[in-house]
């Protein structure tokens, strides 16, 4: 188990519930009025002051949401597209956080802060240009469209270094004498050994593909390639909006359980560790 | 060979071409892209349901939909413009008229349909169209502003009728608002929406103009807001504030939840009115003319549409104003177009034909709609010229500024005035 | 921890073959950038010195050299009001972020029951809608029926305009978006904590150390690459704020909440003034450069260090 055996343990066991099970409670709490809005009418929703029980739950919103709209569709379009970019952006993000971390080579630093700039630029600024490019590849409204652009993350790059960087090069230098490729070393030892970031970066980067709208708003034009964003907001049609409130309430519930579900399985690889147990002392 | 045949033989190949041409042009496949902002599902269909009707008559036009909400509409237009990407066929909010018509994006329309758009609507929706001396599409659905009222907060402040002037919309404001001993306001007389341009400035026009003043002035190289009667609406919104017939901390989006007693609103709002459980619709929401102003003699509003219009680069300009003619045109003698029939049936709205609004003359005749059907007759169109939208902005936010206390209404003036101006002047200046 | 490889000695096979897997695996992922990161920005530097409404074409914008720059230093009123806000924006949210962020990950990676349990309780606000998030904190925080303000009666304080008043709604958006990546920095920093190993506590403990000083000599300066990434991407995010304060205020009221980005989209989306939004963008970014080059030679970004 790892521990920290830091100061904070001094606070004695009943002080640290009460802190960790207060907060709790307060960031629970939108997520928990999500789920109990999504059963209101849509008259419900709007009360000044709020509401805060339904007077009876409205479980006939998700299959009259599911009437409205082919959600299994957007579904589909949604894990298609955010999978293949997950995996995209850890296979890029590593392999290259592992060279910037690892490896000396004429060009690292500048290239890296070049990488690093392209952070520090607001996304909707480079959207025009982008789309001119996508558009010259024929990737319009196209899964390609949706994926490709994103593959390679500079926060996704920049994340892997810092945690590659304190995998001890110990390691590597022994696989290297035992002959392993550099190719193999990569995969064999320095990618087992970042499953905690690759975790924690994979369910970042899913989150962010997951719920992403104005590139896809822009890149896609038919109806049966929309994601699931797209696929809520086409309820969204202005003056009908207020009408269909809970419908649009119940959608969000919806496209929220896939990053639950991967949270909650995700967890043991935030547990695993470097395994050190040929390096003591 | 004997000259006969040759001539035989010539006459035969002229009646193969000459019958062949028309059949090769009717069966050339056309397909005409549109983009609108109405992607839910029922809409999709109701839209779907009009191109087949279309294609079951001309067999060769088939269509591509493509939908976004209307906060990106804007966006997605501009989007794929700079791709080349661009639909055939745009619907458009009429204030994006100048500046597309100035980069040259849309496509002149016929005489036939500008003739149309003449004859089957009234002389503002006619000047909401119109850019630069040109007709630029076939408007469908108009919005107005009035005054919306809760009947029941007036009755209980002892008002039975809503206020026909200014110094009577301060006096029912103050005595609807109720504020506990915590300091809590339970209701306001009262309230503005914030946060939206429309929200802020549709209404200050509306009022604007019902003082007997004006938006811009007539050559439109200047604003006209700056005026008195423009002064004397910002001060009316002080002088709600001091007598707290108004309170910043309730907002006018919630009027449809019985807290507010009157509010300057569009017809649109209607379905959420009537989807309210706050409120009620039929005995409670009521509908009057805007107040006249100490400068004004009579009411007025400010209205605003939406349009057709083709695009300059598309392939097949001719088919594409050719449908939307069809579109907005009666289906036979007495009868409703399909634009009508999507208005009406799908979102209570008032469309521009005023042949529609015959048709559906019973609909209209609801209390709520009546009244806005009424105003369309007399309403002055948001103006259109090169800037509005900055300008648009502009005037909320220091509206906004002055709704917080932070600003007073001659201060505004004073800062947006020259700045419009400098706006208008810019674009005057590129256009050329 | 490193084998430095001093430039005098002679570059052997082995080293170059080194160096050539090295380009090989930062090949691909480096090209995608710049085909779709670095070049938009660079083509946007370059509309930054024109006016483009987006709507004419590329070849047709009018050349105005730094006129754009001109005007948003000197002449646009909402520009260094934005400015204002952003940098209180940022700094309030980073180092609010950073401590509790870190204190958190610590209660959380200690010995507690049901470990899985308070991490996704304390993910969940990461994971919820921002909209939602939105509605709850308009009801919080709302003059006449919020429960804040109703606390401040009971203990007779006066109510207060929050998001309504212009002294206080940038301070509760703060407030808000601490609230909503809390999660994440939990998250990064137990990731972090894993890569610590337990010997080294084992150690110190042998050696007679208390918490503190395990907490001071050990896991603080071993958090240290995750330290900088947090605070150096937080900021830069910070800096760059646009979705919360798009969903909540607008920027209203009176723009004591605008930011840098919201007032750079307005200007290029609404007023479709490209030009002008692209040296914003510039600008913004010779900002965040300056502020992050600071940040990683003060925070000794040791990778490169022995």
């Amino acid at each position: 188990m790892r521990g920290t055996g830091t100061a904070l343990s001094k606070l004695g066991t009943a002080a640290k519930y009460m802190i960790l099970i207060g907060t709790a409670v307060l960031l629970v709490f939108p997520f928990v009025w999500m789920i109990d809005a999504s059963l209101m009418t849509s008259g419900e929703i709007q009360s000044r002051p709020p509401v805060w029980l339904p007077k009876s739950p409205q479980f006939s919103n998700y299959p009259e949401l599911l009437d409205n709209l082919p959600l299994g569709r957007f579904y589909l379009n949604s894990l298609i597209v955010t999978g293949a970019t997950v995996i995209g952006v850890l296979f890029t993000s590593s392999l290259a956080g592992y060279a910037f971390a690892k490896y000396q080579f004429p060009g690292r630093v500048i290239l890296f802060y070049m990488i690093l700039a392209t952070l520090m630029i607001p996304t909707f600024v480079t959207l025009i240009p982008v789309f001119y490019i996508v558009r010259q590849l024929g990737w319009i409204d196209s899964y390609a469209g949706l994926i490709l652009p994103g593959i390679s993350s500079a926060y996704g790059i920049f994340f892997m270094r810092q945690f590659i960087y304190s995998i001890p090069d110990e390691l590597i230098d022994a696989a290297r004498i035992d002959g392993a490729t550099e190719l193999r070393i990569y995969w064999r030892i320095v990618l087992p050994l970042t499953k905690p970031a690759l975790a924690t970066l994979g369910t970042f980067v899913f989150i962010g593909s997951w719920n992403s709208f104005l590139w896809p708003l822009l890149v896609v034009n038919s109806r049966e390639l929309y994601t699931v964003p797209l696929g809520l907001n086409s309820l969204r049609t202005f003056a009908a909006e207020a009408r269909s409130l809970h419908l649009l309430v119940s959608g969000t519930v919806l496209s929220v359980i896939p990053t639950l579900i991967l949270f909650v399985f995700l967890q043991r690889y935030f547990i695993q560790g470097i395994a050190l147990s040929g390096l003591k002392g | 060979m004997n000259a006969k045949r040759v001539i035989s033989v010539f006459s035969l190949l002229a009646i193969l071409i000459v019958g062949a041409v028309p059949l090769t042009s009717a069966q050339e496949p056309i397909k005409l892209t549109v983009l609108t902002h109405w992607g839910e599902e029922r809409l999709l269909n109701a839209q779907q349901a009009v191109f087949d009707e279309y294609t079951a008559l001309h067999p060769n036009v088939t269509f591509e939909l493509i939908t976004v909400p209307f906060e990106e509409l804007y966006t997605k237009i501009i989007t794929l413009r700079t791709a080349g990407e661009s639909p055939d066929i745009y619907h458009l909010y009429n204030l994006w008229l100048p500046e597309f018509v100035t980069s040259g994006m849309l496509s002149t329309p016929p005489d036939e349909l500008v003739d149309a758009v003449v004859a089957n609507t009234s002389p503002g929706i006619v000047e909401g169209t119109t850019f630069a001396d040109q007709i630029w599409g076939y408007p469908t659905e108009v919005n107005t502003y009035l005054l919306l009222y809760n009947k029941r907060l007036l009755e209980e402040a002892g008002y039975s009728e809503p206020p026909s002037n200014w110094d009577e919309l301060v006096e029912i404001a103050s005595a609807i608002t109720q504020v506990d001993d915590t300091g809590a306001v339970k209701q306001v007389g009262f309230a503005v929406i914030t946060g939206w341009d429309s929200g802020v400035v549709h209404p200050f026009a509306s009022l604007l103009f019902s003082n007997g003043g004006d938006y811009l002035s007539d050559d439109y190289m200047t604003v006209a807001f700056d005026s008195e009667a423009g002064l004397e609406t910002l001060q009316l919104y002080e002088r709600l504030l001091e007598t707290r017939g108004m309170d910043m901390s309730i907002s006018g989006w919630d009027f449809p939840t019985g807290n507010i007693g009157m509010i300057i609103m569009a017809n649109w709002w209607r379905a959420t009115l009537m989807a309210s459980e706050n409120i009620d619709y039929e005995t409670e929401v009521g509908v009057a003319p805007i107040p006249v102003g100490p400068s004004g003699t009579e009411t007025s509003t400010l209205s605003y549409n939406w349009l057709w219009a083709v695009d300059q680069g598309s392939e097949y300009p001719e088919e594409a104003w050719e449908f939307i003619l069809w579109l907005n045109s009666p289906r036979g003698e007495g009868q409703s177009s399909p634009m009508g029939d999507i208005l009406v049936h799908e979102f209570g709205a008032i469309p521009s034909n005023i042949f529609d609004q015959e048709v559906y003359a019973d609909l209209y005749s609801d209390h709520f709609l009546a009244p806005f059907v009424a105003s369309t007759a007399y309403a002055r169109p948001e103006p259109l010229v090169g800037g509005s939208q900055e300008i648009k902005t502009l005037l909320q936010t220091e509206i906004e500024a002055l709704l917080s206390g932070m600003t007073d209404a001659q201060s505004v003036l004073d800062y947006v005035a020259p700045e419009a101006n400098a706006i208008l002047e810019e674009f005057r200046m590129a256009a050329e | 921890m490193h084998l430095t490889m001093p430039r005098s000695w002679p570059k052997t096979g082995l080293m170059r073959r080194r160096m050539f897997w090295a380009y090989a695996f930062v090949a691909i992922p480096v090209l995608w950038l710049v085909v779709f990161s670095l070049g938009p920005i660079l083509f946007s530097g370059w509309v930054s010195l024109h006016q483009w409404n987006m709507l004419t074409p590329v070849r047709d914008m009018p050349y105005v050299g730094l006129e754009n720059y001109e005007y948003i230093f000197t002449r646009d009123r909402v520009f260094p009001l934005a400015l204002k806000n952003t940098f209180k924006f940022a700094i309030g949210g980073v180092s609010i972020n950073v401590v509790l962020g870190l204190a958190f990950a610590l209660l959380l990676n200690s010995k507690i029951k049901g470990r899985t349990v308070w991490r996704v309780l304390y993910f969940l606000p990461v994971i919820t809608s921002p909209i939602a998030l939105a509605v709850i904190f308009a009801f919080m925080f709302n003059r006449n029926y919020g429960l804040l303000n109703s606390l401040l009666v009971m203990v007779g304080l006066p109510r207060q305009g929050f998001l309504n008043d212009p002294n206080q709604a940038l301070y509760v958006l703060i407030a808000i978006a601490v609230y909503q990546y809390l999660g994440y920095y939990i998250v990064i920093y137990l990731a972090g904590l894993q890569g610590i190993p337990q010997d080294y506590y084992d150690a110190a403990r042998v050696d007679g150390a208390n918490s503190w000083q395990a907490f001071w000599h050990i896991t603080l300066p071993l958090l240290r690459p995750v330290t900088l990434f947090v605070i150096v991407t937080n900021s830069i995010g910070a800096l760059q704020v646009f979705d919360l304060v798009f969903a909540t205020t607008g920027g209203a009221p009176a723009n004591s909440t605008m930011t840098i980005v919201l007032h750079m989209y307005n200007t290029a989306f609404k007023f479709s003034r490209m030009g002008r939004a692209s040296a914003m963008a510039f600008t913004l970014f010779a900002i965040i450069l300056f502020i992050t080059i600071v940040q990683l030679r003060l925070l000794r970004d040791r990778t490169y260090e022995d």
